[in-house]
């Protein structure tokens, strides 16, 4: 194929690209929302779906030395791209997931950076995850129909990963000269970096959702049983009631909301004292009272020793509930 | 007491005075207003009252015992009817006969607060008449000026309630749920009246529940006779609840042991399942304890010791193991001289479940 024929093929598809790129993008971001993130926070950066500029396409299609295709036109795979930055490897795998369970493409894995570090554990290079997705069948969209099998490049990586990417990717991979060894051992040095912070990022962000509170999924269990047992919708729980929830946190567990609603069922002293309490106190509106109250009469003495707020709260409602706090 | 939503309408407030030199009585000064407290002030007031006398308070239940015309507790029932000119014609009559009670010269005068108040659900509400003696002490209070943001203390000559230093007595005459029919002609003001006491000045080893000047010949009060009873009860729930515990037989045995003692040999008339558990249970184990209590119906609050249904039990400690094979030995040598061990493994290394006993003593006699 000469460079004109393609220069020409290319201006006429460009539109088709474009769209494609748009609905893949549109596709991945619905389904993100679908599984209740907030995009716009999820993302770090905003995912535009991008076709390459002639000249660049021209470029490696024809000029770049270690790319060599038989049949340039359809080897590119890269007219269209688009890439998602996130903050942890686990948002990786999260949209991993969303590109390889659609039906709207099939898709090829290009590049992933497990696999990579597994072929080769001594290097620490570029990392991201590269997949080509091209359309199972013909799609219309926006007016334009995107032809069975057109490709689209999809990137996935952590904001870490990419900003290692953009240093790099002009710097060095594009250099015009020959880096020094010494410029490549500092940008391996700084990879080995980036990837132990984003395996501490990961440990965090673990160690912040996977407590009892998330795993025995307590607030929504303590909601609902607010709900019913009180007649009204909670406030949502604020800081300070998760504050107590973690001093406490060693008592979530399965069982804990069969107890509460046990104590709940054989009396009703705390539930009438929330009622009446609600209407002017905004605690008594949260779910958290529903807990408190169970301490109070049934953990006592664990309340008068770690209670984690100012005390006068459960003094406040201990002295509505009859219960004595005061220590031997 | 179980006193929810605890709301009170009336506080009057009297001085009485410590003796002179000679032992004469100095008249208490007489209030000719009731208290009115702001929101925050009474909150903190209301909760001094629930953390002497509600659920696992130290307050005890007493029996009334003085029931003429001029006892308090007559006074207590007339409160209940007093318009505010009454009531607080009738609060100086009781703080009056506190001061008449207070016949050692060494026991110092304070306020008298009488408070009445009502608890309980909404559509069940209840009264409850308190009576509290505050001593008066002195504090500090901590200042701040306004132009330099320095702090300082000023001296309060004359404080009283303060938490900390639990220099308050409290009584509570609540309305009894169901009013007991009762045979007898004569008026029993136990039918009417529940009473409970609480003396944060008293000390667990002091032995007793309240003072007695002030329980029984200020209030008229006496011990109600349920201790009994209450106390087995109690000794019963307990020993079930260490035997449940998933413990080495050691610290079972280190646990009754230690049960035997409290109800035994500890010189206090009173028996409080908090004070046990805060003293020899884990902070863990001390909040299945109290719901264990609740659901075996018995009381979290304290209340008399009386073992006389539990004497021969406090006397003799005994191990029955299967094959009736039994030891027994007094309590007081057992806790002394018998060390008990649990063995889990044999000889050839096989799980089993023995125990070794060991005496401090040689063998006297042999049958």
């Amino acid at each position: 194929m000469s460079k004109e024929t393609f220069l020409e093929q290319w201006l006429n598809d460009k539109p088709m690209y474009e769209a494609w790129g748009k609905f893949v993008t549109s596709q991945i971001l619905e389904q993100l929302v679908s599984k209740g993130h907030n995009v716009s926070s999820y993302l770090k950066q905003p995912a535009i779906p991008r076709v390459k500029e002639e000249n660049s396409l021209i470029d490696k299609a024809f000029y770049r030395p270690s790319k060599e295709y038989s049949d340039p036109y359809n080897d590119i795979e890269d007219k269209v791209g688009v890439r998602f930055v996130v903050l942890l490897l686990e948002q990786i795998e999260e949209i991993n997931s969303i590109v390889t369970s659609s039906d709207d493409w099939g898709h090829k894995e290009c590049r992933h950076f497990e696999s990579e570090r597994n072929k080769d554990p001594l290097i620490f290079t570029y990392q991201s995850v590269h997949y080509v997705v091209r359309a199972s069948r013909d799609i219309l969209f926006e007016g334009l129909l995107i032809k069975e099998n057109t490709p689209c490049e999809i990137q996935v990586r952590t904001l870490l990963q990419h900003a290692y990417a953009e240093l790099t990717h002009d710097a060095i991979y594009k250099a015009k000269k020959r880096v020094r060894p010494k410029v490549h051992r500092t940008v391996a040095k700084s990879m080995a970096l980036i990837e132990t912070t984003d395996d501490f990022f990961s440990n965090v962000y673990d160690s912040l959702n996977r407590g009892h509170i998330e795993e025995f999924d307590i607030e929504r269990s303590l909601d609902s049983l607010y709900e019913h047992v009180i007649g009204k919708q909670p406030m949502p729980m604020q800081k300070s009631a998760l504050v107590i929830l973690c001093e406490f946190e060693d008592m979530l567990d399965a069982d804990l909301i069969n107890r509460i609603q046990a104590l709940l069922t054989s009396n009703d002293d705390i539930a009438s004292i929330i009622k009446m309490r609600s209407e002017t106190d905004p605690f008594y509106r949260q779910s958290i009272s529903l807990f408190v109250g169970w301490l109070i009469k049934r953990k006592r003495s664990r309340l008068i020793s770690d209670w984690p707020l100012d005390i006068k709260i459960a003094n406040a409602f201990a002295a509505d509930l009859s219960v004595s706090l005061d220590n031997f | 007491m179980h006193l929810l939503d605890l709301k009170i309408s009336k506080i009057a407030i009297h001085q009485i005075f410590q003796r002179d030199l000679g032992g004469n009585k100095k008249p208490p000064l007489q209030s000719h207003e009731l208290i009115r407290f702001d929101t925050t002030a009474m909150e903190t007031f209301k909760q001094r009252v629930i953390n002497a006398l509600g659920s696992q308070s130290k307050a005890v239940n007493m029996a009334i015992v003085n029931q003429g015309s001029n006892d308090v507790a007559t006074i207590i029932s007339k409160l209940n009817d007093a318009d505010d000119t009454n009531f607080l014609a009738l609060s100086f009559k009781v703080a009056d006969k506190l001061a008449d009670a207070q016949k050692k010269k060494k026991i110092p005068g304070g306020i008298v607060v009488v408070f009445k108040g009502t608890f309980g659900t909404t559509d069940n509400r209840k009264t409850i008449i308190g009576i509290m003696k505050a001593e008066i002490h002195s504090a500090y209070e901590k200042t701040k000026n306004e132009i330099t943001n320095e702090i300082s203390l000023k001296y309060v000559e004359e404080a009283l309630l303060t938490p900390s230093t639990k220099l308050f007595k409290t009584a509570g005459f609540a309305e009894t749920s169901q009013i007991i029919a009762d045979d007898s002609d004569e008026l029993n003001l136990n039918n009417y009246w529940e009473v409970h006491i609480s003396d944060s000045q008293i000390s667990q080893t002091d032995g007793k529940a309240a003072a007695q000047y002030f329980y029984a010949d200020f209030l008229g009060c006496g011990y109600p006779e349920s201790s009994a009873r209450k106390t087995k009860a109690f000794y019963d729930a307990t020993c079930s609840f260490i035997d449940n515990l998933e413990i080495t037989a050691e610290k079972k045995n280190d646990l009754r042991n230690t049960l035997v003692s409290y109800l035994k040999l500890e010189n206090s008339e009173t028996v409080s399942a908090i004070e046990f558990s805060d003293r020899y249970f884990s902070l863990e184990t001390r909040d299945f304890y109290t719901e264990y209590l609740e659901e075996q119906g018995l009381p979290t609050t304290a209340f008399i010791k009386d073992t006389q249904h539990i004497a021969s039990k406090l006397k003799m400690r005994k191990l029955s193991f299967h094959n009736n094979i039994k030891f027994t030995a007094p309590t007081d040598s057992f806790k002394e001289l018998v060390q008990i061990k649990t063995i889990e493994q044999n000889e050839q290394g096989e799980p089993v479940k023995w125990t070794n006993i060991i005496v401090k003593d040689q063998i006297v006699t042999q049958e």
